[in-house]
Parts: C-alpha cells; sequence; structure tokens
C-alpha cells in the first residue's frame, strides 16, 4: 500500500528540543562569609552587625544556642498506656516458647525505623512508579531535616508530584497523618488524583462543592478557586483541620493580599509541602511570601527582607546571598536537570494533515450545524439547569464522536433519538443521520489515514481512540488489511487486559487503545503513539504520550497527531500545538503553562465555552482566537516566569539540593 | 562499626528473623546475594484474596488491632480443638491441677461452640495460613531500594510484611508457660558457692559470718524447715508509639520477679524491671495449661503497667526536651515577625483596613502558635502484646546456728531465712535489700 496524498494533505514535522535555561552567572560561594544567628529569633546576619536586624537581640555565632530553656511541663506528654490486664486476652492460648520468642523479635523488627528509610517505597505501585534517588532523598530530607515544612523547588519535570506523593504516603502510613488536603489550580485536579492512585495506591476525592465533601474524605484535592470560596467548599475545608497540606503550583501564593494567599494561612495544619519550581515571578519578596507560608517570619518582616537581602535596583536580584542561601537552605530543596539522572528520549511530533472526501464533509458540516442549532434553541430554551447540562454535554460528546468515527456518531445518534423529550422531527431527522453515517463507514477517511501512518513508521504503535465504537471498527478494518491489531479498553477485566498487552509486545504490530484502558500501562516497548482523535484536555494527551514516552523508553518518541481540515479538533490541535505548544514543551512545562491562565476553569471547561459561545460557525473562529490569545499570553508569562529560575538557581547552594544519582 | 556495616549487619538481622519465622511454619527460605527468597508451598484454596486497601493502615496498626485479644482469632478458634492434639507439650502436662483442667475443658466447650468460619481448613500457624496471611507463596524479598526490581519486594523494620508475620505469630497464641529446671539442691555447699558468687558480682569480698553461714568453734550450721516454694518471672512485651513530628516505635519487655516472702510471714515480693528473657527458655518446659495463680497475677501486671510507664514517660521526655528546643526557637521567631507586622500597621494612619489586618494578623499569630504547640505535644501509647512465665522452683529455709553441746542438747545460736532458686542457683536472705 502507498500513501496517496490529496491536494493539501501533509505530514508536518513540529519543533522541538524548547529552550533551555541558562546557567547561573552568579558564582556560587562567591559572596560567602561567616555569619551570626540572632540568639532570640534565628535571624541569620553579618558578623559585623551586633544586633538583629529583625528584633534586637543579640547576635552571636551560628552553633550557640539559647540557653537556659525551662524543663519541659509534664502535661505536654500524654501517655495513653492500656493496662496490661485489658490488653491481654483472659483466655490467650499458649505457644511453645520457640513461637514467643520469634514474636518478641517481630515486635522488634516491626517498629518503625526512622525517616532515612521510607517505607512508602514497598508499598508503591512498582509498576509505574520509578524510583529515583534524587526524589527519595528530597523526601527524606523534607521528613528528616525540614521537620515536614519544606518548598520542593525542582526544575519542571524532575516530579514533583513523585516527591510530594512519597512525603504523604509515608505520613500516612507511619499514622502521622490521617487526613491530607491538595491545593492545585483546578486544571490539575484530576491529574492530581489520577498520579496519586496510579503511583501510590492512594485515593483521592476531587471536590468542588460541599457536598463532595459528605462522609468527611481525608484525602482531598481542591483547587485554588474553590479554597478561596466565602461559602460551601472553601470554608468547609479552611474550618477543618488538616495534618498535611500540599499546594501544587505554590507560586499562586506569591502575593499575600490574595484571597487564596489568606485563604491557605487559615488552613490549621500540622506538616506542608509547597510545590513550584518558579517559587517568584517578578520579584524576590514573592519567594519571601511563599516561606511565611512554611515558616512565618524566617526571612523577617517584608521591609526588613527587602533592606537586607533585595538589591535596591532590581526587585528580583538577591544579595547577601550566603545569608539567604541559609536561610533558604532549611526550607527550600531544588534539584536540576543537570544534577540528577532523569533522562528521557527526545520525542518528536507530527501533525497528519489530511481531507474528508466531499460526502464525509458534507455529512460533517450539516450535523456540525444541527448540533450547533440544538444548543442555540433547545438546550438554551431549558431552564432546568440539570437539563440544560445533561443536554449540552451529550451534544459536546456528539460533536467528539463526529470528528472520530462514522461508527462513533452513528451510535451517539442512535442513543439521542431515543430520547422521549425530542420533537418526532428531531428524531426523525437523528435516524436520517444514522443512515448516512453508516452509508459513511466505508469512506472513513482517518482510518485510511491510519493505514498509511502505519505504512510510513513501521513500528509498533499505540492508537489512542475515545470511543469503544471507534476502536472496535479500527481494529476490523486494519485486521481487514492484514496488519496484526489488537484493540484495548476499560471493558476488559485484568486478566484479559494483561494477555492483550503480552500480545501486543511479543506479536502485534498495532495496539488501539481508550485512555482509560490504558491508565497505569508502560508501554516503553513501543515509541509511537497516534491520537487518532482529540481529547479536550492537554492533559490527558500528555498522559497518553506519558505512555511510551517514559522511564525506560530507551527510543526517541513519535506523537503523530491526525488533523481534519475543517474539523474543531484541526482547530483544537491548532490551539494545542501552536498556542500551548504542548507537543514541543518540556516535560511539566504545560502544567506551570496552564496554571497561568487567568481563570478558575479548567482548559477542557474554557474550551467548552468557546465552543459553545461559537456554534454559529462565524463566531467559533472568534472565540477560539480569542482563547488562543489566552494561551498565548498564558505561554507568555510562564517564558518570562522562566527567566526568574536562573535567579532562583543562585539562590541554591549545597544545603538545598537533595541531589542524588538516578537509580532507575 | 561504620555505617555500611552498621545497615548490613541489620539486613542480616532481619533477614534472619523472616528466614526463622517462615522455617518455623514449615516454609523454605534462602539467602542468596542481595535477596531472600521464600517458598511457602501451596496456597490454600478456600482462600480469596484482597485487594490492598487505598488508604493505608497505619503500619503498626494493623498488628495492635490483632492483639486486642484472641477477638479477631475467632476465625481460627474453632481450629484450635483440632491442633490442640498437635500441641504435644500440652499433653504431657500432667501436673495440672484439677481446677486447671476444668478451666480447659470449659474453655474447649465455649470455643467449640463458636461457628465455623470458611478458613476453618487452615491450621493457625501452618505454613498454608502464612500464605494466606502474605497472600502469595513465593517471594523474592531484598532489603535495599537499590535492589528493588519488579516482581521483588522491599522489606525493611516496620514494612507491612513484618507486620504480617507478627501476626501470622500473634494469632497463634499470646500467652507462654514454661518451667524452669531445677538444676541446683539446696544445701550449705550449694549456699556457700551462691554467696560466693554474689559477693565476686559485687566485688566485694565473702563475709561468712554475716550471711548466717560460719560456725564457730562448738557449732555447727544446719539448713532447718525446709520447704519447697514457686517464683515466677513474669515477662510481659508492650509496644509503645511515640508520636510527636516523627513516630517512634519501641518494643518494651519488663521482667516483674515475684518471690513470695524469705521468712515465712513476709509478704510476696514483686519488683520489676526492663528486661528480656533468657534466650534459654526455648529449651525449657512448656506448661501450656497453667496460668499464673489468679492471686498474683494482678499484683504482676500492675507492676509491669508501672514499670513501663516510667520507661515511657522518660523516653517521651527526652523526645519533648528536643522538641521543644525548636519549638521555643520558633515561637520567638513568630512573636518577633508578626509583632514587627503588626507594629508596621499600626504606624500607619489608622483606617479601618489597618485595623482588620491587624486583627487578621493577631488571629493568624493565634494559629500559628496553636500549630507550634500541636507540634511539640508527645503522645505514647501502648499495649502489652504478649506474656511468658517462668515457673522457678525454690525452697524456702532457714540456717540455723547451733552450739554442739552434747549435755544440753543442741542450742540454737542464730538463724536466717532464706530463698534459695534451685534454676538459677541463687539465695535470697531475710532482711537483704
Amino acid at each position: 500500500m502507498s500513501t496517496r496524498l490529496t491536494p493539501g494533505e501533509r505530514f508536518e514535522w513540529l519543533e522541538t528540543a524548547a529552550p533551555r535555561l541558562p546557567a547561573p552567572t552568579v558564582e556560587r560561594g562567591a559572596e560567602a562569609e561567616p555569619a551570626w544567628r540572632c540568639r532570640q529569633c534565628g535571624w541569620l546576619d553579618s558578623i559585623r552587625e551586633r544586633e538583629c536586624f529583625r528584633c534586637g537581640g543579640p547576635l552571636g555565632p551560628e552553633q550557640r544556642l539559647p540557653e537556659g530553656l525551662p524543663p519541659p511541663p509534664e502535661d505536654g506528654i500524654q501517655l495513653d498506656l492500656r493496662p496490661a490486664a485489658d490488653s491481654l486476652a483472659a483466655k490467650a492460648r499458649s505457644v511453645d516458647p520457640a513461637t514467643w520468642l520469634l514474636r518478641r523479635r517481630a515486635a522488634e523488627r516491626s517498629r518503625l525505623p526512622g525517616f532515612e528509610t521510607l517505607l512508602a517505597l514497598a508499598e508503591v505501585n512498582t509498576e509505574t512508579f520509578h524510583r529515583f534517588a534524587h526524589q527519595q532523598a528530597v523526601a527524606r530530607k523534607a521528613l528528616r531535616e525540614m521537620g515536614g515544612a519544606a518548598l520542593l523547588a525542582d526544575e519542571t519535570g524532575l516530579g514533583k508530584t513523585i516527591e510530594a506523593g512519597l512525603v504523604i504516603k509515608e505520613l500516612l502510613l507511619r499514622g502521622l497523618a490521617q487526613t491530607v488536603l491538595v491545593v492545585v489550580p483546578a486544571s490539575l485536579g484530576l491529574q492530581w488524583q489520577e498520579e496519586m492512585k496510579e503511583k501510590f495506591r492512594l485515593d483521592f476525592v476531587v471536590v468542588r462543592e460541599g457536598r463532595d465533601l459528605k462522609g468527611n474524605p481525608p484525602l482531598v484535592i481542591v483547587s485554588y478557586a474553590g479554597l478561596r470560596s466565602e461559602k460551601g467548599v472553601g470554608k468547609m475545608l479552611r474550618e477543618r483541620s488538616t495534618d498535611l497540606l500540599v499546594c501544587d503550583e505554590a507560586h499562586h501564593l506569591k502575593n499575600r493580599s490574595t484571597k487564596q494567599y489568606k485563604a491557605v494561612g487559615q488552613i490549621q495544619k500540622k506538616y506542608v509541602l509547597l510545590l513550584s519550581a518558579t517559587p517568584f515571578h517578578n520579584k524576590l519578596v514573592e519567594l519571601k511570601n511563599l516561606l511565611d507560608v512554611l515558616k512565618p517570619g524566617l526571612l523577617g518582616s517584608t521591609r526588613a527582607f527587602n533592606k537586607q537581602y533585595v538589591d535596591e535596583k532590581d526587585p528580583r536580584k538577591p544579595r547577601n546571598l550566603h545569608h539567604l542561601r541559609a536561610l533558604l537552605g532549611e526550607v527550600m530543596i531544588r534539584n536540576r536537570r543537570s544534577e540528577v539522572a532523569v533522562k528521557l528520549p527526545p520525542r518528536r511530533a507530527v501533525v497528519y494533515h489530511v481531507s474528508l472526501a466531499p460526502e464525509e464533509q458534507a455529512f460533517y458540516d450539516e450535523l456540525s450545524e444541527f448540533i450547533g442549532n440544538e444548543v442555540r434553541t433547545r438546550a438554551a430554551s431549558y431552564h432546568h439547569e440539570q437539563s440544560h447540562g445533561s443536554y449540552v454535554l451529550t451534544l459536546i460528546n456528539l460533536q467528539r464522536q463526529l470528528c472520530s468515527s462514522p461508527q462513533a456518531v452513528a451510535s451517539g445518534l442512535r442513543n439521542l433519538s431515543q430520547n422521549d423529550a425530542l420533537p418526532v422531527d428531531v428524531v426523525e431527522q437523528l435516524r436520517t443521520y444514522v443512515d448516512r453515517a453508516d452509508q459513511l463507514g466505508g469512506l472513513w477517511r482517518k482510518a485510511r489515514a491510519i493505514e498509511e501512518i502505519v505504512e510510513k513508521f513501521p513500528e509498533k504503535i499505540v492508537v489512542f481512540c475515545e470511543f469503544r465504537a471507534t476502536i472496535r471498527h479500527l481494529v476490523d478494518r486494519l485486521k481487514a488489511a492484514g496488519i496484526p491489531a489488537l484493540s484495548f479498553h476499560g471493558g476488559h477485566g485484568p486478566q484479559e487486559r494483561a494477555r492483550r498487552i503480552q500480545r501486543f509486545r511479543e506479536e502485534g504490530r498495532i495496539l488501539v487503545a481508550s485512555r482509560a484502558g490504558a491508565e497505569g500501562l508502560n508501554l516503553q516497548f513501543c515509541s509511537t503513539v497516534v491520537n487518532f482523535d482529540l481529547p479536550w484536555n492537554p492533559m490527558i494527551v500528555e498522559q497518553r504520550i506519558g505512555r511510551v514516552h517514559r522511564l525506560g523508553q530507551t527510543r526517541p518518541v513519535k506523537v503523530v497527531n491526525i488533523s481534519v481540515k475543517g474539523t474543531i479538533e484541526a482547530r483544537i490541535l491548532e490551539l494545542l500545538t501552536n498556542k500551548l505548544k504542548l507537543f514541543t514543551a518540556v516535560l511539566g512545562e504545560v502544567d506551570l503553562i496552564l496554571g497561568s491562565l487567568h481563570s478558575e476553569k479548567s482548559f477542557e471547561e474554557l474550551l467548552r465555552e468557546a465552543w459553545l459561545s461559537g456554534t454559529s460557525s462565524s463566531k467559533l473562529d472568534a472565540s477560539l482566537e480569542s482563547f488562543g490569545e489566552a494561551l498565548e499570553q498564558a505561554r507568555g508569562e510562564y517564558d518570562e516566569i522562566k527567566q526568574s529560575e536562573v535567579i532562583l538557581d543562585t539562590l541554591v547552594g549545597q544545603a538545598t539540593s537533595a541531589t542524588g544519582e538516578g537509580d532507575a | 562499626m561504620n555505617h555500611a556495616e552498621s545497615d548490613a549487619a541489620g539486613i542480616a538481622v532481619l533477614s534472619q528473623f523472616i528466614a526463622d519465622v517462615v522455617t518455623h511454619a514449615g516454609g523454605k527460605a534462602k539467602r542468596e546475594g542481595a535477596t531472600l527468597t521464600l517458598d511457602l508451598g501451596e496456597m490454600p484454596v478456600e482462600v480469596e484474596v484482597e485487594s490492598p486497601p487505598l488508604v493505608p493502615t497505619p503500619v503498626g496498626e494493623v498488628a495492635a488491632s490483632s492483639e486486642s485479644g484472641e477477638a479477631s482469632s475467632q476465625a481460627v478458634a474453632a481450629t484450635r480443638a483440632a491442633t490442640r492434639d498437635t500441641d504435644a507439650p500440652e499433653k504431657e502436662d500432667e501436673s495440672a491441677s484439677g481446677e486447671e483442667a476444668g478451666e480447659d475443658a470449659a474453655e474447649d466447650a465455649a470455643e467449640a461452640d463458636e461457628p465455623e468460619s470458611p478458613v476453618s481448613k487452615v491450621v493457625p500457624g501452618s505454613i498454608e495460613d502464612l500464605a494466606r496471611r502474605l497472600r502469595r507463596t513465593d517471594f523474592e524479598l531484598v532489603f535495599r531500594s537499590e535492589d528493588l526490581t519488579p516482581g521483588r519486594d522491599l522489606v525493611a523494620d516496620g514494612s507491612p510484611l513484618i507486620h504480617r508475620l507478627e501476626e501470622f505469630l500473634a494469632e497463634q497464641g499470646s500467652r507462654c508457660y514454661v518451667v524452669a529446671p531445677a538444676t541446683a539442691r539446696l544445701s550449705l555447699k550449694a549456699l556457700d558457692a551462691a554467696a560466693e558468687a554474689a559477693a565476686a558480682e559485687e566485688g566485694a569480698p565473702l563475709d561468712r559470718a554475716s550471711l548466717g553461714l560460719l560456725a564457730g568453734k562448738g557449732e555447727r550450721v544446719r539448713l532447718e524447715d525446709r520447704e519447697d516454694a514457686l517464683g515466677y518471672d513474669l515477662y510481659v512485651l508492650y509496644r509503645i508509639r511515640i508520636r510527636a513530628l516523627e513516630r517512634e516505635d519501641r518494643s518494651v519487655c519488663v521482667r516483674v520477679e515475684i518471690r513470695p516472702g524469705v521468712a515465712p510471714d513476709e509478704a510476696i515480693d514483686v519488683t520489676a524491671c526492663v528486661l528480656d528473657p533468657p534466650a534459654e527458655v526455648a529449651d525449657w518446659v512448656l506448661k501450656g495449661r497453667r496460668r499464673l495463680p489468679e492471686a498474683v497475677r494482678p499484683l504482676g501486671l500492675k507492676a509491669a503497667d508501672t514499670c513501663l510507664a516510667g520507661h515511657a514517660r522518660q523516653a517521651a521526655t527526652e523526645i519533648q526536651t528536643k522538641l521543644r528546643h525548636t519549638a521555643q526557637d520558633d515561637l520567638k521567631r513568630l512573636h518577633a515577625y508578626y509583632a514587627g507586622q503588626i507594629a508596621e500597621y499600626m504606624r500607619r494612619k489608622s483606617s479601618d483596613i489597618n485595623l482588620i489586618r491587624i486583627e487578621e494578623l493577631e488571629a493568624e499569630r493565634e494559629l500559628r502558635i496553636t500549630e507550634l504547640i500541636r507540634s511539640a505535644e508527645v503522645r505514647v501509647g501502648g499495649e502489652a502484646l504478649s506474656t511468658l512465665v517462668v515457673e522457678r522452683p525454690i525452697q524456702r529455709a532457714r540456717a540455723v546456728r547451733r552450739s554442739k553441746d552434747e549435755d544440753e542438747g543442741e542450742e540454737e545460736l542464730a538463724s536466717r531465712w532464706l530463698l534459695f532458686d534451685r534454676s538459677r542457683g541463687t539465695v535470697e536472705w531475710e532482711g537483704e535489700v
């Protein structure tokens, strides 16, 4: 079979290799000089000073600690020892002395070791969790040396979420924490939830409204917007104390006058982790604000900090570096890519631009118009919020099925035609569309595109689809063309899934999978991913790619996207590739860019809104254009923010890095 | 010993412990390089494998809850009658009193009424029982994270696997009663040797006269009013959990020596200290049906509890002293920081916004101080896990010094009561502290 492209159809390779940060220009240790610490409040200052700048207390050599502390009162110790007579059953059975002595040894061995031994490592899902020495070192350091209050500031892609997951799991396993609250930008909630479940077997609940907290779930994820809300979930979460608070993309707390900063400050917690690769953006004082969440006053008052540690002319530039590093070393850990052995092969992305056949295009246009009409008229006429929302979701799904395959959309149309609430003429029209979709099955340009891709890339390929009808028919078609293909989706049981992966590994050529089916899979033995249809959530695309572009992958990874001219999917793909630069970003950057979107809504919600507001085709371009601009702005802001990382690196001394050799 | 050597030694101890449990149950364990391979035979067919919980149970809690008596072991209790026959030492125990035997019979009858559980075919303590608990029959264990690869399990002190082994051992029973063998006979020679050994241990010269063992001219020393008695060493194994910012678990074994008074009219003597039983108890005769007499059991357990409480408080105080040291520094920092912040707002022109901000800062300061106080709290929880009673044969006697006057008969010049421990060959004298 040879690839015959019609005019306008082409493979477009996307530019890769995102720019790396320049090396820090300030020589480390250049300003090193001995420091004195205030005996009253711990403030670090130059040995030239005699009085503490912050509290006026006496300064002295760092190792000299305050003396004459009062002895601990006994009421700070709570003894809760059950009397032996109560603990031991009266009718306890007898064992031989050898067993008793073994039990004695067991009691000794089952005692918990210190944090130098991470119990969590024995409890993670070894299929999906790759151990990196630097991540373990960070978790140990945060727990042992920082008492569970730390800013994890690793460069993007080094696994801050994993580090936080290790700390969470460790504290839960040791019974030191029973409740965990994770605060994230809205777009990252589900990703966190999945990662915690997949790697750490932890069931977090993403809460959006008060009723989600019914039953008082111990492990909770909430967005910054949700936490700062005056009523409902925000109020409830602020009022209940939590053992461990984790704030992801913690630069959202850079400004102390914001509601979310105050909301976080109102939470009573025992341990706290802040995660950010870019803890300050425009001013160094933003870093200080962040650290005040961890250890209020560690860097003094704002005035004192600015005077002592910030360059008079440039608010981003630090001074008194040696002292500042020492103070930051108490709470901040930062690893850089160059220092740790996290090496992934490069990935390249290509867009295969194809055009629909005239009959397919006509069908697409007509049905899209019908869907748009339904959104504008019928859905809008539903006054009940739930009915409106439900019908809109059905229509969005139909639009996505239309982009996926004739079989998928036929299935969706059949379901919709059984909706009793629809008038007879609409149902009749839907049935006509079903017939037309059934007739188009043979044409199906996207399926032909897959055959062409298979021919062009002669290796194992994972094709991701969103709908089972598409998966089924695509597999049938590939098999008919003599290409060994396997389906793989959430409908298969665990044993069947394992069997199919084994077959794919050993003799398969193509795996056509759904995202749900591929959750938690490691497919490093394959290096090409095809996004057959496109989820409206970029993080899901990231996760798809992550199935093959992960530790253990030795070959460059290819990501093939299909862009069907004139469809909504082509426009979304354009947003992802050109505005968000999803396929060329460094691992982890997308999280930060999405976090820079000035919105309380996720990417998916914003995209849905753009689609809804532009359902008449003339407006769709404008609304997607506007959304694209917002993405571009977020990307631009992120590029600026990245520059602050250069300054941050100058603040990292030996003490703040938890570098170790990778051992994966 | 450097860090690496100490790590290697720790791994060797842990590995040996796991191997001992598995071989004790009838399985196979083999150490090869960095791995310990376990073969537990076949998985019992009636067992359903459970998936692991998504919210982890804090380690140690599982084992602790299973200790709350044999309640959690009801599932296997019904098998006890069947396994009783296999408990050979119990069958040998013909010296159990009629009362004890009656209690045991009643206990058996009560247990026989319990409903049969789905796992009743698995004999507690058997290798099938262990396989059922561990949910697998083949293991390749490693002890360092760098040796971990898919298919292997990482084990460290405190790992869930260790807790399951502990549960496995715990559910077999939590009490043990052994009789220390009588290796010495009470005689003046034996007393002399015991006194000599005691003096040597204290580094003091042996003063036979003060002990009443030295007979002057025309005198002799005799042992009179001999009487057999029993002494008990009650070992209570506890687990304590010290929770502060970190958690530290300890297992503590308290020994309570329960002895009759040296003189017949003296009260029972009960002394407790933190001490493990000697290794040789493994070879002593098991008397499974015997129990510590009810007259002394409460006294013994109470003494053990008191000793444990002192030990726990001392441990907690040490931890709290360190914590408070840090907390004091943090408290000063907090006060200085918030005082400075509030002062800045107070210096500004008075306005509602500034006042609100000051109130917010004060509330925040209170919250942070509450957190700080919470972080310096030390909570110690604990419970007893099991008991071991060592029955010790004892003889009470009176060392009497008499004159050898043949005309007037022997006159008693002095006497002193003593207790002779026939298993240790040690002696305790009347009036001795």
